[in-house]
This record gives C-alpha cells, structure tokens and sequence, in this order.
C-alpha cells in the first residue's frame, strides 16, 4: 500500500544520532541490517524499555523496492530471536494511525493486533 | 508475467497488485467481506451491485466456478480483489476458473493485494469509493474517482431488479401456498428455499404497486434484499403501504430496512458494514443467539418506530436492529440472510416461521 502521506521516520537521522542511538542500545538491544547486492535495504531493530525491563520494542523498516519477498520477515525472525536470547518476554508497540501495513505485517508474524485498534497497538508474546 | 493494475481508494492510498478477469478497469465502493467461502456466490448476489469487494479470506478460486452457486443472471460487483486467486481449480463441478469467469463477465480482478492492511483501513476510515485501474497514475485515476458516481446517489435496486414477473419453479401448481416476492435484488436461494418448503412464487417488479401484488391473491409477500441506500426507495415504502394488513409480510435485509421505514424508522449507513457468515444476532423473546449471514451496509435505527412495530433481533456486535415484528399484522424480518448461500444454514427456520404464520392466517 502506498499512503499519500507516508508513516515512517519523521526525518533523516545523521550518522552521528545513529551512532548515539546504536550505543544507548548497548547488549540490551540490537539492530539487524539486510544488505541486498551491497546495499543497504531496510534493517530491524529492538529497543529497550527502562520502565518495563522484560518488554522490548520492535521496528522493522524496507525500502519498497525489498518489501513483499519474505525479508522483513527474516529481519523480524533475527529481532525477536535475540529478543528471547537476551531474556524478554514479549514485544509491544504503537505505530502511526494510518499504518495499516506494518499491522497486516505484524499480525502475520504472529503479533497480536486488537481488530478495533484505533490506537495501533500491537503486543506479541515471545 | 501478469499485468500490474491498482486499486485507487479515494482516501488517496493505493495497492498494487496483479490484474486478472477482464482487461479493464472498474469504481465503486469498496467494501469487505470475511466469509471463507462462497466466493461466486457472492460475486453474483445483487446487494453488491455497485461494489467493489474485498474477500478477506486470502485464497480465492481454488474450488474453481460452476453452474448451481448462482445468485443471480450475472456477475454483480463492479470488481473483485484478492491476496490470491487459485488458477488451476480442483472440484468435481467446476466448469471454469475464477479468471475466466470475471473475463466472460467484464468484471477485473486485482491480485495480490494485502488484504489485510487494506481491510484495517476500510475498519477505520470506513467504507470509500475506490477504483480498479491499468495504465492510469494516482492524479488520473483520483480524478477519474472524482468523475464516478457515488454509491450512495444511485437507486440500484432499478437496476439489478427484474424487468417482468416470473414464476419459481417455473410451472409448478401444486404448491401450498403462493407467495408474491418484490424483487428488489433477490437471491435465488430466497426463491429455492420457499420452493422447497412448499411455496409457489411470483416474483415481481420493484416498482410493482400495492394493487397489482394483491391482484395476485398471495397468501404472502417477500420483499427481498437488494442493494443501495434505502433512502431511494420510497416507491417501495408506498406499495407496503398498502399491503400492510391485508397480507403476511416477510422483509429480508433491504426489505426489512424499508418495513422499518414504512413504519416511521430512518435508516443511517454503517462505517463499515455487515458482510460475512458469523454474524451473532439474538433474538429478544427467546434469548437464543444465532449465527447469521449478513451483507449490508445501512441499519435501521428503531427511534422513530410506531403503530405496534416492534425489534424482534438485535445485533450482538454493534447493537444494531436485526429484526422487526408486528404480530397483530403479521409482519415479521430480518436484517441478515435466512437464505445464507454463503454462509450457515442455522437460519432457514426463519422461512418456516414465515410460513407457518401464512398457514395460520390461511386458516390452515
């Protein structure tokens, strides 16, 4: 699906702000990257939560030329693999209203995502 | 390699998929339904006419098409969209595939489609004009949305209704009773199951008055579903008018909402409608649930109800008015679809209890 007005990163981030973000991260959290032909294509990544130890947050992102050939899936499964490794018991989330694709997306991961959800939320056991 | 062709909703957002059935193009409404089965026998059901509809069931055509799963002469949806449509059917009656019988009918499909984002947005923005589209960019096909009419300005039901009466089964006269239907955008099923229950039908069309349905002396009259916005049939509204106590009543779906009408009710349009076959309805004097077959898209809203009319149903998810009753005018419907096809058959007492109201007042 394409929106008119597309949910995503509200801006570019420098390479200095990923660097901060990749080492608040620690071994608490972990980015995936998925390189096709030498590029980058989209990554996963899973963040932590100070106020919730045992829940982690999940964000999978791919550049639309990538999407609907199973790699989100594969950036989703390394995610929540280490998600279980390093102890995390469940995945929650919010997204931006209109992203009914990364629900459709999540649901067939396994999330689970309230069928009225005018929040966009979704939680996924692990 | 198929072709690429798109669904355009007004909201702006558009899908992408792969074009099947006729080479062209197709608006209307788009709305959803999550019934497992029964794919041609909703293709055919003439309270989609005008529609474009969504089967949120991911595979499609796999049991191919044949010649009894009809609800009607012709296919009836504007288009048809699917995550997957199945080319090489596997059942004992199928005569044609899925893709064939949209290209004989001129209807498009569109294919590989995420059904489910597509249905969250319908969830939650509501039901929206959209079109099916090759060759158009988003500004063109957006402003060709612009130019289609709304479905909500159309009277369908002139449309899908039948031109001339007609008899069901065709010369039978053995029958033990005789039931006038007003077509409204009736399903066979409707006809197949008072047939078999022992009626005799006549069915007529919408615009057939009060006078002319009574000429036929019927023991009862069926108004049928159909499509639209009921706000556009008042012409429906004057002719129960006129039947009203002089004639067990049965309303089914559109003809339920315009019974509610004839008796000071409004009708207003879900945001997303009742299509598919598990609908929960109760039912107030008994207390028992049943699970239903639905397909509309407007409600009856019981404020303005008068004369002894009374909701006999309600809907367990919304709420909603799934029946009405006038017991001392032997009235009686429904909003959901006793004659399923698709859908559960736990619903088809509702033609006995219709008929055994006709044997009563009969005298019979």
């Amino acid at each position: 699906m394409k929106d008119p007005q597309p949910v995503g990163f509200e801006r570019a981030y420098s390479a200095d702000e990923v660097r901060t973000w990749l080492s608040r991260l620690g071994d608490a959290g972990a980015v995936f990257l998925c390189l096709v032909e030498g590029e980058v294509g989209g990554f996963s990544a899973l963040d932590f939560n100070t106020q919730e130890p045992d829940i982690a947050t999940l964000g999978v992102w791919l550049l639309p030329g990538h999407r609907g050939k199973g790699l989100g899936t594969e950036l989703a499964r390394l995610a929540l693999d280490f998600a279980r490794d390093r102890g995390y018991r469940r995945i929650r989330g919010r997204l931006p209203a209109g992203n009914e694709v990364a629900l459709s997306f999540l649901s067939s991961i396994g999330a689970l995502v309230p069928i009225y959800n005018p929040n966009m939320r979704f939680e996924l056991p692990l | 390699m198929p072709d690429k062709a798109l669904l355009v909703l007004e909201d702006g957002s558009t899908f992408e998929g792969e074009a099947f059935g006729a080479d062209t193009g197709a608006g209307g409404e788009v709305v959803f339904s999550t019934s497992m089965t029964g794919y041609q026998e909703a293709l055919t059901d003439p309270s989609f006419a005008g529609q474009v509809l969504v089967m949120t069931y991911p595979l499609a055509g796999n049991y191919g098409i044949n010649r009894f799963a009809v609800e009607s002469n012709r296919i009836q949806v504007s288009g048809l969209v699917v995550r997957e449509h199945c080319d090489t059917p596997s059942h004992w009656q199928s005569e044609m595939t899925l893709h064939e019988y949209l290209a004989r009918n001129g209807v498009p499909g569109l294919s590989g489609i995420d059904t489910r984002a597509l249905t969250r947005r319908l969830r939650m923005s509501g039901v929206m004009m959209g079109l099916i589209t090759r060759g158009e960019d988003l500004e063109e096909a957006l402003a060709h949305l612009r130019e289609t009419p709304r479905y909500g300005d159309i009277d369908f039901v002139r449309r899908v209704s039948t031109d001339c009466n007609y008899e069901w089964p065709d010369g039978s006269t053995a029958a033990k009773h005789h039931i006038v239907l007003v077509d409204l955008g009736v399903k066979y099923n409707i006809m197949r199951m008072l047939s078999r229950k022992g009626a005799h039908v006549t069915a007529v069309p919408c615009l057939t008055s009060a006078e002319d349905v009574l000429a036929f002396r019927p023991d009862g009259v069926v108004l049928s579903p159909g499509p639209g916005d009921p706000v556009h049939l008042g012409y429906v509204v004057e002719t129960l008018k006129g039947l009203t106590g002089r004639v067990p009543i049965l309303g089914i779906c559109l003809g339920h909402q315009t019974l509610g009408t004839a008796f000071g009710a409004s009708t207003f349009k879900l945001k997303f409608g009742h299509r598919g076959a598990n609908h929960p309805v109760r039912d107030l004097a008994t207390g028992r649930v049943y699970i239903t077959a639905q397909n509309h898209g407007y409600a009856t809203d019981p404020d303005g109800l008068r004369d002894g009319m009374e909701v006999s149903l309600v809907n367990l998810n919304d709420d909603t008015v799934e029946g009405l009753r006038h017991e001392e005018l032997g009235i009686m419907s429904i909003q959901y679809h006793s004659e399923a096809s698709p859908g559960p058959l736990d619903n088809t007492y509702f033609f006995d209890r219709f008929l055994d109201l006709v044997s009563e007042r009969k005298g019979n």
